[in-house]
């Protein structure tokens, strides 16, 4: 038994590594991931480049039917494992546990959550510190607009209760979505469900992310960059051993969650156009005569100066850079 | 034995690598993460007295503040202004009569009298802007300017003749705007009623009979300029990305939300205007 044990151990434990090596670390790699716990990033800039490449559509593509490719070697190691299970932990090896990912240290979690929210809140404030000092007064624009933190938690929580599929077995739900003004910073903390059909697998995630502003096609809005990623996994029906190799799988489709996720939009518009009324009046006095100004359309267009984040306000500044008049 | 023993301990081993593949966590120690709290609160700390001291004056209060200056608003008036010499069109009606005079010659009175039959006129609004904003009166100065010729016909001493002179018009007067607030997304500026003079001039000659005419038409500021919309470069409306509730090609789809403003106020001062209000999202 024990020589066909040990073997089917290696296999399980070849495959496994080569499983491991092949997609899951390396996607790992990419995106910051840290196994079976948090995505603690090094730093956001990282995050977006990695990001950027990991979803790609073509390797997504090719990730996906490498994920499938490996799906029946994974009920092979299912199997082993529950054979293998009880006998291995006679021995005293468990080694369930890692699989499981049962051995996450919560509180240790937490606290790196909130250094690197801390940490980022940091160096947005040292930013925001140095433009006030050295740049010029924020009120010289030609208009300005203070949003305030509620008015950006009523735009994200239209995105609350809503949901939408990483692939055609994996659904997410937005449970709700808060948005934090600070100095130099906008955090948004997202409460979201990954639920993967295939497997009955719930993915619990609490994200954490930036709020990167852009303009586009005239639109100003905010896009979701993920920074912090603690999912929690709940798994229906299926045997504990297979947990973390499901949420290996589930956590990688929401790998790219943030390609996938909505931007804020907000009702600022920088092409813009307004009527300048006609008008005619009649005059009786002296001589008489009608005088008319027709309609007019007044087009113009805003050109982005700065938006400078406060706290529980978000300040956008902008000048106006073409005008012009059609009928 | 030893072989056994040499068996087990490569599996315990390549056990505990795999658990070890499965549990390391790039993430700090705990005592780590409380040390960069600690410091970094510490740093957040300072930062944070440094800007709220600086931003201590900026507005707060409603959803939405938006600060508009004087100079943008000429700005866009400018390009109104200068878009053409026929901003104005004037269209002259019949006046019967523009002037006349009564006369008598040895006992035998006659009347001499001007008509304008008809002409047309287009008028170049040379300057329309806004000098400054104070306590919520907003003063602008207008000037407009024209020349063209008009048909006129008359009498003079018995002798029907016609004639197409030159008419001139000229404008040049401040008016004064209120600011309303309004809950939407334009800002209306309503003329302060005025009565402001069009100074009209034209020189008639008929049968060299030269009549000098010159009349100021007085004309309300709430007849001759309408209310002036700012618009605020907000949206009345505004779709909403969200994701795509059925698995297909496209990850998002898009809602509708009209923009309920409330509470909404507005001020001009210090050659700014502001515009507070907050703003609800309601479903279609």
């Amino acid at each position: 038994m024990n020589i066909q044990t040990t073997k089917t151990v290696s296999t399980f434990l070849q495959s496994w590594n080569v499983l491991r090596f092949l997609f899951i670390e390396n996607i790992k790699k990419k995106i910051g991931y840290v196994a079976h716990g948090a995505v603690i990033k090094p730093s956001f800039d990282a995050l977006v480049q990695k990001t950027d490449s990991l979803v790609q559509d073509e390797h997504r593509r090719a990730l996906h039917q490498r994920i499938y490719a490996k799906r029946n070697i994974i009920y092979q190691m299912a199997v082993a494992i529950c054979l293998l299970g009880f006998g291995i932990s006679l021995q005293g090896c468990f080694i369930l546990r890692p699989f499981a990912g049962a051995n996450i240290d919560i509180e240790q979690l937490q606290k790196a959550r909130e250094a690197k929210v801390l940490e980022i809140r940091r160096d947005g404030a040292k930013r925001l510190s140095q433009r006030l000092t050295k740049g010029d007064s924020i009120s010289n624009a030609d208009l300005s607009f203070y949003f305030s933190e509620a008015l950006l938690n009523k735009a994200a929580s239209q995105l609350d209760s809503t949901t939408g599929w990483l692939d055609s077995l994996t659904s997410y739900s937005i449970r709700n979505i808060r948005v934090k003004l600070y100095h130099g910073s906008a955090i948004a903390t997202i409460s979201l469900a990954a639920f993967n059909h295939e497997y009955d697998v719930d993915v619990n995630l609490l994200m954490d992310c930036i709020l990167a502003f852009k303009i586009d096609s005239g639109k100003f809005f905010a896009t979701l960059e993920p920074f912090n990623v603690v999912p929690n996994v709940k798994a229906s029906g299926m045997i504990a051993s297979l947990e973390g190799i499901i949420q290996d799988i589930v956590t990688m489709k929401l790998s790219t969650l943030s390609d996938n996720l909505p931007p804020i939009q907000f009702p600022v518009d920088f092409n813009n156009q307004f009527p300048v009324q006609g008008n005619s009046v009649q005059v009786r006095t002296g001589m008489n005569m009608n005088i008319t100004t027709s309609a007019q359309t007044l087009k113009y267009f805003l050109v982005l100066k700065e938006v400078l984040i406060f706290k529980e306000k978000l300040f956008l500044a902008m000048n106006v850079k073409k005008v012009g008049v059609g009928k | 034995m030893k072989a056994t023993l040499v068996k087990h301990s490569s599996f315990f081993l390549l056990s505990l690598f795999v658990m070890g593949c499965g549990s390391s966590m790039d993430i700090p120690s705990k005592e780590e993460s409380q040390a960069n709290i600690a410091q970094y609160k510490l740093q957040l700390d300072t930062l944070d007295a440094v800007i709220t001291e600086k931003t201590a004056g900026l507005p707060k209060g409603h959803d939405l503040i938006s600060r508009t200056r004087s100079l943008a608003i000429n700005t866009l008036l400018a390009r109104v202004v200068n878009r053409s010499l026929a901003d104005i069109h004037i269209d002259f009606l019949a006046t019967r009569p523009l002037w006349k005079e009564e006369k008598s010659v040895m006992g035998i009175g006659y009347t001499n009298y001007v008509d304008v039959d008809t002409g047309k006129l287009d008028i170049d609004l040379k300057k329309f802007s806004f000098s400054n904003f104070t306590n919520n009166i907003i003063n602008a100065e207008i000037e407009i300017e024209g020349t063209g010729t008009v048909k006129v016909s008359g009498t003079y001493t018995g002798v029907s003749t016609s004639s197409s002179p030159q008419i001139h018009f000229y404008l040049d007067e401040q008016i004064q705007f209120v600011v309303t607030t309004a809950d939407s997304d334009f800002i209306r500026l309503n003329p302060v009623p005025k009565t402001v003079l069009l100074k009209t001039k034209i020189t008639i000659n008929l049968l060299g009979w030269n009549i000098p005419y010159y009349k100021e038409i007085p004309l309300q500021t709430t007849d001759l300029v309408k209310p002036v919309f700012i618009p605020s470069a907000l949206r009345s409306e505004i779709v909403f990305p969200i994701p795509a509730s059925q698995y297909g090609d496209q990850r998002l789809e898009f809602v509708k939300r009209y923009l309920r403003f409330n509470k909404s106020a507005v001020r001009a001062n210090d050659n700014v205007l502001e515009y507070r209000s907050n703003i609800d999202f309601e479903k279609e």
